[in-house]
């Protein structure tokens, strides 16, 4: 669908998706844009765990144990490997399960012996992956909805890049760019406001990626305190002492929504994580107090 | 940077289709690699001989290293070094003796040399071109080169088509050496007057090329074309322009049993070289068999009548294999099982000369009526067999090739002449890359 000219937008892997491109010929941009939409969707029904013959869900099932995987598959899989080692196990494939207790519509926090019970299926160390085949234990299952969408922009700024066509692709937060707007050296990307509507900042963006977590997403609050969609293994609960909003600019999207996702994983020592990847960051924690290098124009 | 966001960025980057197909992205990883190659050249018949007896021919060692570093996203910057011994023989000239039908060669004694060459790049890569730059230095005891060159391609139609070109220029200086009767070993800038005026007599090739030079400028022009998506093929075409001295001053004629010339070199060959090659390649990858076949033509012709064909066949066979071990260390293996075959005509002024055809000298001081009995200029065939393989270890890679080179006149479909001294060698390379 059109919006306006050279915008266009279409709904996938749970959220909107705007394409905006900067093209004289219209007619190559709405080629352009199909192409990106149909590798999205390819991208979805092959990862997502909502379709019983997703290749996820069949992983899952068990029925491709020991069945070497395709390559693309393998390297998701290797790079998930490499950011579970990196933050030192908390981010894990297999929290998905812990959804069996938590009900974000709810304004309840599961009980402590249930997370307890849930726990014993998780683990990303159980699933054997060897860098060429699996092997799903019984009652587990990843969840790759931390890495598809990010990949999915990746993929979509390789298809621009492919066509010489500069552009900002968000596929719901999750934002690449690849050349320059209109009129200027920079895109502006606003980065919401964690406990309001509109805007905390705007910034500038080069080139690479904009992703972001945050407490805002989808929550649970209980006695004064926010317990948000971002499950850390080990408790099975999120971490509550630490930042409420982290966006992180990097090469790719890949990088950028993991490196943000583990910072809100890592509680009270985000900043520090965020500090170790070297990669321009904007980070807001409980007092709606800003960290990091990102220059932002309030 | 921190070393665990290296590894995170890596491994981002090793997914299939993060970076667009088009981009020539700069090398993910830095690389440094080791080679270490043992050539040796089969002994010399021994009937042959001027001197009696067989004579050890060339044995070459050598020790390479390489390393490659990315440098921010689109550049990469590389520096290469090796140092080359070389020990042996090697042939001076081959001549027909008065009173004999067989022909014979001289050979040089038993010398030892060693060879050093670095050289340095830097490449650009964007999304559909990338260009790179590169210079080299190489010092042996009588021989200095240097050599600059710069190369790009660009690719258009959807990727699908590749354009690249290049040029270089070289420039050599020679400062042969000489063997006084002691067996002493000296360069000819570094002797005095009166030696140099004796030189002329004794050493009259090496006299000549004292202060020499040559130059060489070469440019090429390429295309490659993706068919689909198992098949490439690709064409280029090449010109070099060689100026200077381009005889080989060590192919004297005293010292023979029959001495064939006085005061003259014998080797004498034109000061300029115009060549040009026109290359064929085609590359088919086997989905079904993990493999690929690469078929590769050159045809080369110059004006010193030289015509050469060059036909290479290699095959690729991926394998890795599927046990537990192999698979959770990432180990994987190609075999590259090849055949090259190589013919080619002679130079115009190529002969050897026939002492019972000639009475008193065959050669004659005057520069300008060329001659050369170096076998390189005959009329002659090769085949050379190959076997290589490479095993991928997490970031390692071991690689070891083998290659049996075999020269014979009857194999460039010359069954009238007997060439001397021309060489059948033997190739061992081993090495280890790492990439971090």
């Amino acid at each position: 669908m059109i919006e306006k000219p050279g915008t266009f937008l279409f709904k996938a892997m749970g959220g909107p998706c705007r394409l905006t491109l900067i093209t004289d010929k219209s007619g190559q941009a709405t080629q352009v844009c199909r192409e990106i939409e149909q590798e999205v969707r390819r991208l979805e029904s092959k990862y997502s765990r909502f379709r019983s013959d997703s290749l996820l869900s069949r992983m899952n099932r068990g029925e491709l144990n020991g069945v070497p995987l395709d390559k693309e598959t393998q390297g998701i899989l290797n790079y998930i490997r490499q950011v579970y080692e990196s933050s030192e196990g908390l981010f894990d494939p297999t929290v998905g399960v812990l959804r069996e207790a938590w009900d974000f519509s709810s304004q309840q926090i599961p009980d402590r012996e249930q997370i307890d019970i849930l726990k014993h299926r998780l683990g990303w160390q159980k699933v054997k992956w060897d860098g060429t085949a699996v092997q799903m234990p019984e009652n587990m299952a990843l969840d790759l909805g931390g890495v598809v969408k990010e990949f999915a922009a990746d993929r979509a700024k390789a298809i621009l890049q492919k066509n010489g066509i500069s552009g900002l692709i968000n596929l719901a937060g999750d934002i690449v760019v690849s050349g320059s707007p209109e009129n200027s050296q920079n895109w502006s990307v606003a980065v919401r406001h964690p406990r309001r509507s509109g805007a905390f900042a705007t910034i500038q963006v080069g080139q690479g990626a904009v992703a972001g977590s945050g407490d805002y997403e989808r929550y649970v609050e209980c006695q004064g305190r926010r317990y948000c969609h971002i499950l850390r293994p080990d408790t099975g609960f999120p971490a509550t002492d630490g930042l409420v909003s982290v966006t992180v600019l990097a090469n790719n999207c890949l990088l950028a929504g993991t490196i943000s996702t583990v910072a809100m994983l890592k509680g009270a020592d985000g900043v520090n994580w965020l500090n170790e990847m070297g990669m321009p960051y904007l980070a807001i924690d409980q007092q709606l107090k800003p960290y990091g290098s990102i220059e932002v124009i309030e | 940077m921190s070393d665990k966001f290296r590894k995170l960025a890596k491994a981002a980057i090793a997914i299939p289709g993060m970076v667009a197909t088009a981009q020539a992205a700069a090398p993910a990883d830095a690389e440094a690699s080791y080679r270490y190659t043992k050539y040796s050249e089969d002994d010399s018949p021994q009937s042959r001989d001027d001197s009696g007896g067989a004579q050890e021919r060339y044995n070459i060692n050598v020790h390479q290293f390489h390393l490659l570093y990315p440098l921010a996203e689109h550049w990469s910057v590389g520096v290469e070094t090796s140092l080359e011994t070389m020990a042996g023989a090697s042939p001076v000239y081959s001549y027909i003796p008065d009173s004999e039908e067989d022909v014979y060669t001289h050979f040089a004694g038993a010398s030892e040399e060693t060879r050093f060459d670095v050289s340095a790049n830097a490449r650009r890569y964007s999304s559909k071109s990338e260009a790179g730059t590169a210079l080299y230095f190489s010092k042996e005891r009588d021989y200095t080169a240097i050599n600059a060159a710069t190369d790009g391609s660009f690719q258009i139609n959807d990727q699908m088509t590749t354009f690249s070109g290049g040029v270089s220029y070289g420039h050599d200086w020679l400062n042969p050496t000489v063997v006084d009767s002691n067996g002493n070993v000296t360069n000819g800038n570094d002797l005095s007057d009166a030696e140099l005026a004796e030189l002329v007599t004794t050493n009259p090739a090496s006299f000549g090329a004292i202060d020499g030079s040559k130059w060489q400028i070469s440019a090429f022009e390429g295309i490659g074309q993706i068919i689909n998506m198992n098949t490439v093929v690709q064409a280029s075409v090449a010109v070099t322009y060689k100026d200077g001295y381009l005889s080989d001053p060590y192919r004297n004629c005293v010292g023979s049993v029959e001495a064939i010339a006085e005061d003259v070199p014998c080797d004498i060959r034109p000061s300029s070289r115009l060549a040009g090659t026109l290359s064929l390649g085609g590359r088919r990858f086997l989905p079904n068999l993990n493999s690929a076949v690469h078929l590769d033509y050159r045809l080369y012709v110059d004006t010193w009548d030289v015509l050469s064909n060059t036909l290479d066949l290699d095959y690729f066979q991926n394998y890795a294999p599927g046990w537990t071990f192999f698979t959770r260390h990432n180990i994987d293996f190609q075999f590259i099982p090849g055949l090259r075959y190589y013919q080619q005509t002679a130079a115009y002024f190529y002969e050897v000369p026939d002492l019972n055809d000639a009475s008193g000298w065959v050669y004659t001081a005057d520069t300008t009526e060329y001659y050369s009995s170096d076998p390189r200029l005959s009329h002659y065939g090769a085949l050379a067999l190959k076997f290589r393989t490479k095993a991928d270890i997490k970031n390692f890679s071991v690689v070891s090739a083998f290659e049996r080179y075999m020269t014979n006149p009857k194999l460039g479909f010359n069954f009238d002449d007997e060439i001397p001294g021309l060489l059948s060698s033997w190739r061992l390379t081993t090495g280890l890359d790492y990439r971090f």
